[in-house]
């Protein structure tokens, strides 16, 4: 084989001889001629390459402080969920079990523990900042010092803290706020408080959505998983005590008096759903006036109300809990979900559709809102008319 | 009276040392310049057409190095026994640079200057398409290997030349030159038409 390369090295080798031959003399004059005529800069080189080295060396420092630059930037808060470290992003909802916390590592090294049964949502994940909103129950707050500023929605109420250690609990029910103050700081703004309310280590503060604080005490020992203190005045009964969340299992030492209360059917459906008893749960707030239910109950009970009732296999009441939370509470996250509900229940397209388009006209980037897309693919995909509810 | 000699007298004239070629180019003497030209360019021709065949753009690239050779006379720190050595060295590296932008511009998807655009010596149809062939097998060489495989294998340059002329050691230049060579082999020994072209030729 390399005799097939020495033959084709040969005859390139004559070949370019060849060529370079040709009109040899000519070219060489005419290339002597230009290279005499061409100012080769020894005398004076051009003002241009003199400035060469130095624009470069500009440029190249400018592009090398933007790189920095970009990699210095402030990068947005992450977090993790938990044990398994799940990656998460904002906008997303979360609850607890109702035997398990739930915990969120954020990446400034704060830790979110949602307790069992609380619902909560991160809003906003900024570079030096975070907002939670607590839908219901209770969370501890734990919060590097010199980190990140934190802010938590609860209700109509806003704590705003950093490096503290907290323990917040809103029940939507009740209309109740507590916030426990561990460690560090909080300032507090909302209903029946006059601007901003700071809050100390050692204190705890007890809210009502409509009332003036109820409670702002010295906490005497730290909670770990109980209900927020509410020591010095029990908090008052809610107006409609039989719609008020069932009492929890309240540590001892605690004041009894600040148990809120619930009414007796309350705590029965309630109760009975938590157990898994749907049925017994649904009877149980027929019992006590369905209609009544629903002309009374939060939002979030409603929900619920509506759960329990198509975990019974009663749609019809189902629905009947969604349509009154949608035209109680217009306008709302819950009435959203609501819709939301209203079209899983439906069976066929026609109605559910509607109540998907209405979801998506609702909360176009809700966290449903993909699933209420595929959903309404489905329907055009496969038609099936069946009467259905419609918005 | 003086006696004047009727024999011829032979006048010596000494000839006048030519002086440094360096000295003068450094001077800014034209004369220079021509002699440095005049010395070197069948060299530099030999070793451009080394690293690109017949290519139209050639005399561009020994002109080319010809004046960058004097404008970077200030960082020459040879003799002029080896100036033309390193004005063969620059026309090498342009040459080297010109078949990267070429690469770059085929690479970017801008036609690029055929290289194998003047085989007029060739008279030979078949002849000339078999060694338009190898050239383009060439061309798919990296651009220091072809320039080694041209600058000793179809130049015939001494291995301390190419050395030189690469910028490489006398050990690097060998590596290149061997794998130029494996590879170009290969190449032209998958090639149906360069076979029965040249390996017929081989046998007659």
């Amino acid at each position: 084989m390399s005799e097939l390369v020495d033959t084709l090295a040969d005859h390139m080798a004559t070949l370019q001889e060849q060529t370079r031959a040709r009109g040899r003399e000519q070219r060489h004059q005419r290339m002597r001629e230009q290279l005499l005529a061409t100012d080769d800069g020894t005398d004076s080189p051009p003002r241009w390459r003199a400035a060469v080295w130095p624009v470069t060396g500009a440029v190249a420092m400018v592009a090398l402080v933007l790189v920095v630059l970009w990699a210095l930037r402030p990068q947005p808060l992450t977090f993790e969920v938990g044990p398994t470290a799940r990656a998460e992003t904002a906008a997303a909802f979360f609850s607890a079990t109702d035997d398990e916390p739930l915990a969120l590592s954020f990446s400034d090294g704060s830790v979110v523990k949602l307790r069992p049964r609380a619902r909560m949502r991160v809003a906003v994940l900024g570079s030096d900042a975070a907002g939670l909103v607590l839908e219901s129950g209770a969370l501890d707050l734990k919060l590097r010092p010199s980190a990140s500023t934190w802010s938590i929605e609860a209700g109509p109420f806003r704590v705003r803290a950093e490096g503290a250690d907290l323990v917040l609990r809103w029940d939507p029910d009740a209309q109740t706020f507590t916030l426990d103050v561990r460690e560090g700081r909080a300032m507090v703004e909302g209903p029946g408080l006059e601007g901003v309310r700071e809050a100390t280590a050692g204190e705890a503060m007890v809210l009502g959505a409509s009332e003036s604080p109820r409670a702002v005490v010295p906490a005497t020992a730290p909670e770990s998983e109980g209900p927020a203190p509410a020591k010095a005045e029990p908090v008052a009964s809610a107006a409609q005590p039989e719609l008020a969340e069932p009492s929890r299992p309240r540590r001892s030492g605690r004041a009894k008096g600040a148990s809120r209360s619930p009414g007796k059917a309350a705590v029965d459906w309630r109760a009975l759903a938590r157990d898994g008893n749907h049925a017994a749960a649904l009877e149980a707030a027929e019992a006590s006036g369905f209609s009544k239910l629903c002309n009374g109950l939060s939002a979030s009970a409603l929900l619920e109300l509506a759960d329990v009732a198509r975990y019974a296999g009663r749609k019809s009441r189902a629905r009947e809990a969604l349509q009154s939370l949608r035209r109680r509470f217009p306008g709302t996250n819950a009435a959203a979900t609501a819709a939301f509900d209203l079209g899983r229940l439906g069976a066929g397209c026609t109605g559910t559709s509607r109540w998907f388009q209405t979801y998506l006209q609702e909360r176009p980037h809700g966290s449903m809102a993909k699933a209420a897309r595929q959903r309404l693919r489905e329907c055009t995909t496969e038609p099936n008319e069946e009467p259905g509810s419609s918005p | 009276m003086a006696r004047r000699s009727s024999s011829p007298v032979a006048r010596v004239v000494p000839l006048r040392p030519e002086g440094s070629l360096l000295e003068g180019l450094r001077a800014g003497d034209p004369a220079a310049k021509g002699r440095l030209f005049d010395r070197n360019v069948s060299a530099v021709e030999r070793a451009v057409a080394g690293v690109l065949g017949p290519d139209s753009e050639a005399e561009d690239v020994v002109q080319d190095a010809f004046v960058a050779a004097l404008r970077g006379l200030d960082g020459f720190r040879g003799n002029d026994a080896t100036l033309g050595a390193w004005v063969r060295g620059i026309a090498v590296r342009l040459a080297l640079k010109k078949i990267r932008w070429r690469r770059t511009r085929r690479w970017l998807g801008r036609q690029g200057t055929d290289a194998m655009d003047t085989l007029h010596a060739v008279t030979e149809t078949d002849t000339q398409a078999a060694l338009r062939r190898a050239y383009a097998l060439l061309d798919r060489l990296p651009a220091v290997e072809r320039a080694a495989f041209g600058l000793r294998f179809i130049e015939g340059m001494q291995l301390e030349e190419v050395a030189h002329d690469l910028g490489v050691s006398l050990a690097t230049a060998k590596r290149r030159i061997r794998s130029a060579r494996e590879r170009f082999s290969r190449l032209a020994a998958g090639d149906a038409l360069l076979r029965d072209r040249f390996e017929t030729e081989d046998r007659r």
